[in-house]
C-alpha cells in the first residue's frame, strides 16, 4: 500500500541527508538540527520537484526538529507551502515547537495563512479534509 | 555608583557567510544555556541574535562583521549579552529602522523591531561610515 | 512725577530718592495713588515686567495681574489690607508685558503725609520665577523623595543632596556639597566612574546608570552597599546638572523582590492549563495581565498543547477585570502561537460589558471564536474535535470512492 523512498537533499559539505519520505500519495520532508540556508533553499528545491514528479497528493513538512526558526527558514517555508500548493496539492506544516511558536508570534513573521497541525496523524487528517475542500472548490 | 564588569569571557565570532550564521546560533544557545536561560528564552534569544548576525550579511560593507557573546552579571540576575558590530554604511535613520516594515534592501523588514520583542534589552548605535553596533540583553527570569 | 504741593527742596531730595530706587535693577519699584494708578514705575520695574514708564505710569496696577486675579478684585484686596494692615505681602502669578507668567513676591506699602492722610502706594515686586519660590518647591520635593538624589555639576562636584543621601551615606550635607561626587563611589572604581561621568554629560537623557551591571556605593564609614542608580539631566541657569537618584538595595529590598515573586508564582498557580477533556484544553485567566505574566500563561499553555497534543484550548477571561488593547493584543499572541502548533482557539466569558469595551476599543480579534460561558466554550470544542475527524472520515471516503 504504503512504501518509502528517500531523495538525498542534504548540503554536501556536512553530508547531512535530508529524507523525503513518500507514504502512500503524501510526501512527508522533516527538518532537523542546524539548518544553514543553502540547505533550506536545497530542501525548498528538492522538494517542489518531487511534488511534481511524484503527483503527490498532499504534503507534510514536520519541523519538530527544529529548536529555532527564524525569518529567514520560516518565509522559506511558507513559500514551499505556497508552491506546493500552486501544483495542486496541500502542504500541511506539522509539529511547531512551543517555544518557536512563541518566537514566531513575537518576531512577527506574518504565518497565519499556512495549514498547521501538532503531529503527523493530525497532519494526515487536516490533508484529507483540505483535499476535499481542494475538490469541493474545483 | 560603581561599576562590576562582566566576566571577561567572551566569544567572540566572526559573521561573514552564511555559514558562520550556523555558529553564531550555535554560540549563542551554549551561552544561553551556560546561563540557565529556559527553553523559550533561549529560543529567542538565540532567533533575535540570527535575525541580527543576518544583518550584517545584508548589510555591512563587505558583509563582514562580528559577534561578541558573554555572560552578564546584575544584582541577582544573571543573563547573556550579545553585541552585533560591523563596519557601515551604517543606518541613516535610526528611528524607522526601529519601526516594523521598514527595510532599506527589499526583505520583509522584522529585523529590529522584531528582534528588540525578543529581548530584555537592545541598544542600537549608528554612526554614519564608522558602522553599527547592536547590543541585547536576555535575562533569566 | 513730582506730586503737586511738594516743596522745591522736597522734590529734588526725591529725584535723589527716585535714582537710588532706579539703582535697584532685581526688583521692581512701583509707585501707586491711592486708587491704585501706576504714579512711578522704576528700571527694575521695566526690567521685570517689560512695560516702560512710558507705558506704565497712569495705568491701573492691575495691568501687572494676570485676568482671573484682576477679575476677582485682587489689585483692590491687596491695597486695602496694605491700607488697613500697615503693609500687604503677596505672591502669585503675573504677566509680563508679552504675555509671559512669572511669579512674583511682592509687598505694598501704604505711604501717608504728614497729616496720616494716605498719598498713596509703594510696591516692591520681585521675580521668584526662578529664584527662591521655584527653589523651595524644588527643594521641597528633593526633600519629600525617598531615594537619595545628589545633583552633580559639569564638574563632578556635588552641588546639592537631600536628608535621604545624609541617611543613606552618614554623611552630612555640607560635608558633601562641594566635593567631587566621586567621595560616595569604592576608591577602586572612582577613575572608571569619571570617565562615565564625562560621558554622561555628552549625551545627557534620562536613563539608569551601568546597564547590566552591579553597582557599588560606599558609605562615609567606607562599607559598600549595592545600589541602583538612575540619572537624569536637570537644565539650570547654571547650565545643565546631573540628577542621580541612587535606591540602596539592601537585604529588606531583596527580600521584597523574592516576596513579589512568590506572590507571582502563587498568581501562576492559580491559573492553570486544565485538561477539561480529550484534546481540550482550558485556560482560566484570573486577575490582570501584565506582560511578563501573559508571557508565562503563553509558554505554559503552549508547552500543555504539546504535552497533551490538544486540538482546542479554551481561553476563558470571565476572571479578568478589563480587556483593554494590551490584554487582547497578549490574547492575540496567544492565540495565533497556538495556532502555529496547530491548535484552534476560542475565548469564553466574555462580558457584555467586556464585548462593548471591546469593540469601542477597536479590538479585533479575528477569526477567533467566542462564547458567553466556559459551558457553551466547551460544547463548541468537541464539536470543532468531532468535526475535524469525522470530515477527515468523510474526505476520505469521498475521495476511495471517487477513485473506485
Amino acid at each position: 500500500m504504503s512504501h518509502f523512498d528517500r531523495v538525498p537533499a542534504g548540503s554536501p559539505g556536512t553530508g547531512e541527508i535530508i529524507p523525503i519520505m513518500r507514504i502512500g500519495d503524501t510526501l512527508l520532508v522533516a527538518l532537523q538540527g542546524e539548518l544553514d540556508d543553502t540547505t533550506v533553499v536545497r530542501i525548498e528545491e528538492q522538494l517542489t520537484m518531487e511534488v511534481a514528479r511524484t503527483h503527490a497528493k498532499g504534503t507534510l513538512i514536520d519541523v519538530s526538529g527544529l529548536g529555532v526558526v527564524d525569518s529567514f527558514i520560516a518565509r522559506v517555508i511558507a513559500r514551499v507551502v505556497a508552491m506546493v500548493r500552486l501544483l495542486g496539492s496541500p502542504a500541511v506544516v506539522v509539529g511547531i515547537q512551543p517555544a518557536v511558536a512563541v518566537t514566531l508570534v513575537e518576531l512577527g513573521v506574518p504565518m497565519g495563512h499556512l495549514d498547521t497541525a501538532l503531529n503527523a496523524e493530525q497532519g494526515m487528517a487536516l490533508l484529507r479534509r483540505l483535499r476535499a475542500d481542494g475538490n469541493r472548490a474545483r | 555608583m560603581a561599576i562590576e564588569l562582566a566576566e571577561p569571557t567572551a566569544v567572540v565570532v566572526a559573521v561573514a557567510s552564511e555559514a558562520d550564521l550556523v555558529h553564531a546560533r550555535q554560540t549563542l544557545r551554549a551561552e544561553a544555556v551556560r546561563a540557565g536561560l529556559g527553553l523559550v528564552d533561549q529560543t529567542k534569544l538565540i532567533t533575535a541574535g540570527s535575525e541580527l548576525a543576518r544583518n550584517i550579511l545584508t548589510y555591512a560593507t563587505g558583509s563582514r562583521g562580528e559577534l561578541r557573546v558573554e555572560q552578564v552579571r546584575s544584582r541577582e540576575r544573571v543573563g547573556v549579552r550579545a553585541t552585533f558590530s560591523d563596519e557601515g554604511p551604517g543606518i541613516e535613520d535610526l528611528d524607522a529602522a526601529m519601526t516594523d516594515g521598514f527595510s532599506t534592501s527589499g526583505s520583509l523588514g522584522l529585523g529590529l523591531p522584531g528582534s528588540k520583542r525578543l529581548v530584555d534589552e537592545m541598544t542600537v548605535s549608528s554612526a554614519g561610515a564608522s558602522g553599527t553596533t547592536v547590543v541585547i540583553v536576555k535575562w533569566r527570569r | 512725577m513730582a506730586t503737586p504741593g511738594v516743596q522745591h527742596s522736597t522734590e529734588e531730595r526725591l529725584r535723589d530718592l527716585e535714582a537710588m530706587l532706579d539703582a535697584i535693577a532685581d526688583r521692581a519699584i512701583i509707585g501707586l495713588d491711592p486708587d491704585g494708578v501706576v504714579t512711578h514705575w522704576s528700571r527694575g520695574a521695566e526690567a521685570i515686567v517689560g512695560f516702560g514708564a512710558g507705558e506704565a505710569v497712569g495705568q491701573p496696577a492691575s495691568v501687572l495681574l494676570t485676568g482671573e486675579d484682576g477679575a476677582a478684585g485682587v489689585a483692590e484686596a491687596e491695597l486695602r489690607r496694605a491700607r488697613d494692615a500697615g503693609f500687604s505681602h503677596a505672591e502669585g502669578w503675573r504677566l509680563r508685558k508679552g504675555g509671559e507668567r512669572f511669579w512674583a513676591r511682592e509687598v505694598t506699602t501704604p505711604v501717608r503725609d504728614p497729616g496720616g492722610a494716605l498719598t498713596g502706594y509703594v510696591k516692591v515686586l520681585e521675580d521668584a520665577t526662578l529664584g527662591k519660590g521655584a527653589e523651595t518647591m524644588f527643594r521641597d520635593l528633593l526633600e519629600a523623595d525617598p531615594d537619595a538624589t545628589v545633583i552633580v555639576g559639569q564638574d563632578g562636584r556635588i552641588a546639592l543632596v537631600n536628608r535621604q543621601t545624609e541617611k543613606l551615606f552618614g554623611y552630612s550635607r555640607d560635608q558633601l556639597v562641594g566635593n567631587e561626587v566621586e567621595i560616595l563611589v569604592p576608591e577602586r572604581f572612582r577613575g572608571r566612574h569619571q570617565g562615565f561621568r564625562r560621558d554622561f554629560f555628552t549625551d545627557p537623557r534620562l536613563r539608569p546608570m551601568g546597564v547590566g551591571l552591579e553597582l557599588f556605593a560606599m558609605r562615609r564609614d567606607g562599607s559598600e552597599f549595592p545600589v541602583e542608580v538612575s540619572l537624569s539631566p536637570l537644565q539650570t541657569e547654571q547650565g545643565t546638572l546631573v540628577s542621580a537618584a541612587i535606591r540602596g538595595i539592601t537585604e529588606r529590598h531583596l527580600q521584597l523582590q523574592q516576596l513579589r515573586r512568590q506572590s507571582e508564582e502563587i498568581l501562576e498557580l492559580s491559573t492553570p492549563v486544565i485538561q477539561v477533556w480529550d484534546k481540550v484544553l482550558a485556560l482560566p485567566i484570573i486577575g490582570t495581565l501584565d506582560s511578563n505574566r501573559a508571557a508565562r500563561l503563553t509558554e505554559s499553555l503552549l508547552e500543555k498543547i504539546g504535552q497533551h497534543q490538544a486540538e482546542v484550548v479554551i481561553l476563558d477571561i470571565s476572571g479578568v477585570p478589563t480587556i483593554d488593547t494590551l490584554v487582547a493584543q497578549h490574547l492575540l499572541k496567544t492565540v495565533q502561537a497556538a495556532t502555529l502548533m496547530g491548535a484552534s482557539s476560542i475565548l469564553s466569558g466574555v462580558r457584555p460589558e467586556t464585548a462593548q469595551a471591546m469593540v469601542h476599543l477597536g479590538i479585533d480579534l479575528g477569526q477567533l471564536r467566542s462564547r458567553n460561558t466556559l459551558r457553551d466554550a466547551l460544547q463548541l470544542a468537541l464539536e470543532i474535535v468531532r468535526d475535524r475527524w469525522d470530515a477527515a472520515d468523510r474526505a476520505e471516503r469521498s475521495i476511495a470512492e471517487g477513485q473506485r
